[in-house]
């Protein structure tokens, strides 16, 4: 039995650590559909993960399995099944359950703050500190205090899956621990102990690397298999992790797909000499938004065709960013029609509903429409979705709309050939990358989360223009993993 | 989950009535509109395909619309850990629980009427606390309640074909054909094709397709030809599938004929289905008078399912039958009567542990007199013979208007005067002054016949009295004693007596026997008393044949016999 026929049988709480490229959304896709196929009961399971964007897959992918199964993000499963819902009856009625979010303006120092903020303002805002998850404490908190919520959840969920586990923060492990143990729901949890990049606000791996560790009460299970790169590109990767290194396989061929470019080398130089594939679509990867933006220019007056896919006003994670995303796609991309949008925002509409809505945003689409007007048709836009959108949420969408510069990112024209930041670049998977050595500091230690999903995004051919700490580098795992040459991973020129 | 209490008001012939429930519920009662009208009741809250009907006029007590139609029925939930339907309800209702109060649930259904339309529309509610529902969450006709509850209403004119039919698809799920049976089907659809190629080269059939297409054609002249062909092989042979009886050891096969194996074939057919399809959900089956076309014996067969085994965990009954109810136990008995009004009385039927052995005698009899209104209680064979022939003679219409005899036999009068007054049947009680000498004494006695009246006034008992017997008295002379002592007592109890008798308690002198005797004997050249008492129930049999109309009459009406005409006559 494969690997992931043990992970189907196991009916378990399950933890699965996946390497990048092992199709872990499919592994946790197909585990869910497994359950509930021939399941008749009542019970539902729950499918979570961090971004609208992977929520939404999750939910497309796993559409015929039936009503009243739970596709959403994390806060957005504590939201709608926790904290609205039984907040009053945990912490009285002085709290209303039509709060408001605001994490990136209301912020505060401890829990009690947060709930006194809550209770007067009836606005939910976040701690100071990134590190920490208010709405999760909020969560654990009502989880604790109220026995309806309790019942509640252990009523209707039999599991939950959880996505993407190694980006989450030291509250929300807390709390799915909570669940698993207290609650005996049983987990799902698949994550990528290499992958997780958002350590910065908040995101804390190590609950993830203790979970496969210990154990705690999970059946483990590894899948190394990278269905996405190449075999040259795997070892590579592999041989950068203590955890990964006894997978790097030393066969006698010639690397070809990983390519380390020493010395002064034009792009025409690359593909003059066939080491890129001028058929195949290159994206180059920066971890500083001006430099891949000056790289395109200056590729561009080369005479080449790059595209930069720039960082836009609406990427900042605010409540509304990703309705009004697709709102800038349907003004910017012709083939991006109204039915479009409902369907990427999930809505449930009739199509009159659909065509009123189409009315009143089609006036977006106007040339010479100004500011004032854009701010009418969302105002109107809210009330009829019943929903608010944050004034520090306009300007950006009122800026994107009315210049050009961001047009690149929602027209859908975008070329074969892209410059895009590092950060931007996750869960997205290319033919051909290339990276700058420069960009990671590795020699001190750092960034090797990050060169992991750099290096990890090309299917067919990674290249990396070589700096000498990054060869340093190179030559400490060589030293490491007994290497006669580098050449055993990495063709350079 | 336990269904604990239904309030209906204004609705139908209910003017307010509050039931106590149980998970087992029979409902029974002479009056004919109030049992289907308890059950549109409960159809009203948990059914989608009525509810959408809305609220009638005619639908309100007394047709009067300015009253509102309440129907609310209290859950208790305390089960949650144990109980998967618990769960169910707990997952379907969400935010509408609140931690201070989770064992109990209510769901109200309330008429909104709209004069100008005639039309009251239906508003549910539901929520921990009574006083303070909230709006049941709806989508259209679509309450969440629906996604939560299936009612499965079992009409009494269930039909096989028609419900088989209408299941097929559930039955023969195809999804559920593996490989091998995708194989046979193409095998099948292959012979069809042949038979229906045999069946079109028939020459009757020839002859009727040529005469039948100019016939018509007589009617409209177009290019079409009227071809026969085996139902099997254009809609496939699923529809052309019906169920058979097929003994064991017997190689015919039966059409499903009878009307009562038909039924409970339905019945079968329909639990199936309903744990095929509903599994998610909480069945409440509402079944109507199943008894009709039912044989006695199957009506048994029945009752055993419905009580001891767990098809049914959530049923309402109505029904008509005795014999449904013979395996009744744990069961809330719901007796539905109108004085000038609808008014119901529930009762917890339970049988308990030192009644177990005698269960099947105790539930027969009671499920009788359950049908009726007042029932008179009476301790052995030769009584209810006796009684039975006076009644027969003098008003044999008496179980029509409501009465019954009832023989008690070895079982205590208390079970039965409990069970039938919390239903608000009227028990009447006839018993003898029996004394009982007290085991291991001499002359000690018990006043067993006296303290069994106070016991079912809920008093103390007497003390026991002492009696000067000689030890070398013999049978005769100790009877004598002994009757003696019993008319003492009853004149030294005089007042007990007749507060027994304002309770409808009718102790005897001393027994049937020299009841009978005091009344008739010197109609007689014989001893009556020692005639009765000597092989009693044969005897009794010989002498009933001897009473003439003038006789009985004589009885009816004499002091003795007070309770016949009580539990005759309605007053």
């Amino acid at each position: 039995m494969t690997e992931r026929e043990r992970i189907y049988q196991d009916s378990q709480n399950i933890v699965v650590s996946a390497g990048a490229g092992s199709g872990k959304t499919a592994l946790l896709i197909n585990k869910l559909k497994s359950e509930v196929r021939y399941d008749r009961t009542h019970y539902k399971v729950a499918a979570i993960t961090f971004t609208n964007k992977s929520a939404n897959e999750l939910k497309e992918r796993s559409r015929e399995t039936g009503k009243g199964n739970f596709f959403g993000t994390n806060d957005g499963f504590i939201e709608k099944e926790i904290i609205r819902p039984f907040i009053k009856d945990a912490l009285g009625d002085d709290f209303s359950q039509n709060f408001e979010t605001e994490y990136f303006k209301t912020k505060f120092s401890t829990f009690d703050d947060g709930l006194e903020i809550l209770k007067r303002e009836g606005i939910l805002g976040a701690y100071s500190n990134q590190k920490r998850n208010f709405k999760f404490n909020l969560a654990k908190k009502i989880l604790n205090d109220s026995n309806a919520c309790r019942q509640y959840i252990q009523a209707k969920y039999r599991m939950i899956f959880i996505d993407e586990y190694q980006d989450s923060d030291i509250d929300m492990h807390d709390f799915f621990m909570f669940i698993k143990d207290d609650l005996n729901i049983k987990l799902f949890i698949v994550g990528d102990p290499k992958q997780s990049i958002y350590v910065w606000r908040g995101a804390e791996p190590q609950n993830f690397k203790s979970l496969l560790e210990t154990g705690s009460g999970f059946n483990i299970y590894v899948l190394n298999e990278n269905f996405r790169c190449c075999f040259d590109i795997q070892n590579y990767s592999n041989s950068f992790f203590l955890e990964t290194q006894d997978q790097v396989k030393l066969e006698d061929h010639e690397v070809e797909d990983v390519i380390g470019v020493r010395n002064e080398c034009s792009l025409e130089g690359l593909y003059k000499r066939n080491l890129i594939d001028p058929e195949k679509e290159l994206v180059i990867l920066s971890w500083k938004r001006n430099y891949a933006e000056h790289i395109a220019n200056y590729l561009n007056e080369e005479g080449y065709n790059f595209t930069y896919i720039p960082r836009t006003p609406l990427d900042k994670n605010t409540k509304n960013s990703s309705m009004l995303i697709e709102l800038a796609k349907y003004v910017k991309n012709k083939r991006y029609s109204v039915y479009h949008l409902v369907n990427s925002l999930g809505l449930d509409l009739s199509h009159k509903e659909i065509s009123e809505m189409d009315d009143t945003i089609s006036g977006l689409k106007n040339t010479g429409v100004n500011k004032e007007e854009i701010i009418l048709i969302l105002d109107e836009l809210s009330n009829m979705l019943q929903i608010n959108f944050e004034e520090e949420e306009l300007g950006p969408f009122v800026s994107v709309i009315l210049t050009d510069e961001y047009d690149v990112a929602f027209n859908g024209q975008e070329n074969i050939n892209k410059v895009m930041t590092l950060h931007s670049s996750k869960g997205l998977e290319f033919q051909q990358v290339l990276i700058f050595a420069s960009d990671f500091k590795l020699f001190q230690d750092r960034d090797l989360n990050e060169h992991y999903v750099a290096s990890t995004r090309g299917k067919e051919k990674l290249i990396i223009m070589l700096n000498d700490n990054y060869i340093n580098y190179l030559e400490v795992i060589q030293s490491r993993l007994q290497l006669e040459s580098l050449n055993q991973l990495i063709k350079i020129i | 989950m336990i269904f604990e209490e239904l309030k209906i008001e204004n609705f139908r012939n209910f003017y307010c009535s509050e039931i106590s429930l149980s998970n087992k519920n029979v409902i029974f009662g002479l009056n004919d509109v109030g049992k289907t009208n308890f059950l549109y009741a409960l159809r009203f809250l948990f059914d989608k395909q009525l509810r959408k009907n809305g609220f009638k006029e005619s639908d309100f007590y007394q047709n009067d619309t300015s009253n509102q139609i309440r129907i609310t029925i209290k859950l208790n939930l305390s089960d949650f850990e144990e109980s998967t339907d618990t769960k169910k309800l707990v997952a379907g209702i969400k935010d509408a629980r609140i931690s201070d109060n989770l064992d109990e649930f209510y769901i109200r259904i309330v008429s909104d009427y709209n004069e100008s339309e005639g039309y009251g529309e239906p508003l549910l509610y539901w929520g921990s606390n009574e006083d303070n529902l909230i709006e049941v969450p709806s989508r259209g006709i679509s309450y969440a309640l629906d996604n939560i509850f299936k009612v499965v209403y079992i009409n009494p004119l269930i039909d096989l074909n028609t419900l088989f039919n209408k299941n097929k698809k559930v039955l023969f799920d195809k999804s559920e054909e593996n490989e091998d049976d995708k194989k046979l089907v193409n095998e099948i659809k292959e012979l069809t094709d042949k038979v229906n190629e045999k069946i079109s080269g028939m020459t009757t059939i020839k002859q009727f397709q040529s005469s039948i297409t100019d016939e018509y054609k007589t009617f409209r002249d177009e290019e079409v030809s009227i071809e026969l062909k085996s139902e099997m092989a254009i809609n496939g042979f699923y529809s052309d599938l019906i169920p058979y009886i097929k003994r064991n050891g017997d190689e015919n096969y039966y059409p499903t004929s009878g009307d009562g194996r038909k039924k409970l074939l339905s019945y079968s057919i329909l639990n199936f289905v309903n744990r095929k399809e509903h599994e998610d959900k909480i069945v409440i089956n509402l079944i109507e008078e199943p008894e009709n076309s039912l044989h006695r014996s199957m009506q048994i067969a029945l009752s055993k399912q419905l009580f001891i085994k767990d098809t049914y965990e959530y049923f309402f009954m109505s029904t008509h039958s005795p014999e449904l109810l013979y395996e009744m136990d744990n069961t809330k008995l719901i007796r539905i009567y109108s004085d000038d009004r609808i008014i119901c009385n529930s009762f917890l039927y339970n049988v308990e542990e030192r009644y177990r052995n005698v269960k099947r005698k105790l539930n027969k009899d009671l499920s009788s007199a359950l049908f009726s209104s007042r029932v008179l209680l009476v301790e052995g064979p030769s009584e209810r013979v006796f009684f039975e022939r006076i009644l027969d003679e003098i008003y044999p219409e008496y179980e029509l208007n409501g009465g019954f005899l009832l023989e008690v036999g070895g079982i205590y009068f208390s079970k039965y005067v409990d069970t039938l007054e919390n239903l608000g049947i009227t028990v009447l009680i006839k018993t003898d002054n029996d004394l009982k000498k007290r085991k291991g004494s001499e002359n000690e006695y018990e006043l067993l016949g006296i303290n069994r009246c106070l016991s079912l006034l809920g008093d103390s008992k007497l003390d026991n009295t002492y009696l000067d017997i000689p030890s070398n008295a013999s049978k005769k002379e100790i009877n004598t004693i002994l009757n003696d002592e019993k008319r003492r007592l009853l004149e030294k109890h005089e007042h007990e007596v007749s507060r027994f008798k304002e309770n409808m308690i009718y102790l005897s002198k001393i027994d049937l026997e020299h009841d009978i005797n005091n009344v008739i004997g010197e109609h007689f050249n014989y001893d009556i008393i020692k005639y009765l008492q000597d092989s009693k129930l044969y005897n009794m049999a010989e002498f009933i044949n001897e009473l003439d109309q003038e006789l009985c009459n004589v009885i009816f009406y004499s002091d003795e016999f007070e309770c016949l005409r009580e539990m005759a006559f309605d007053d």
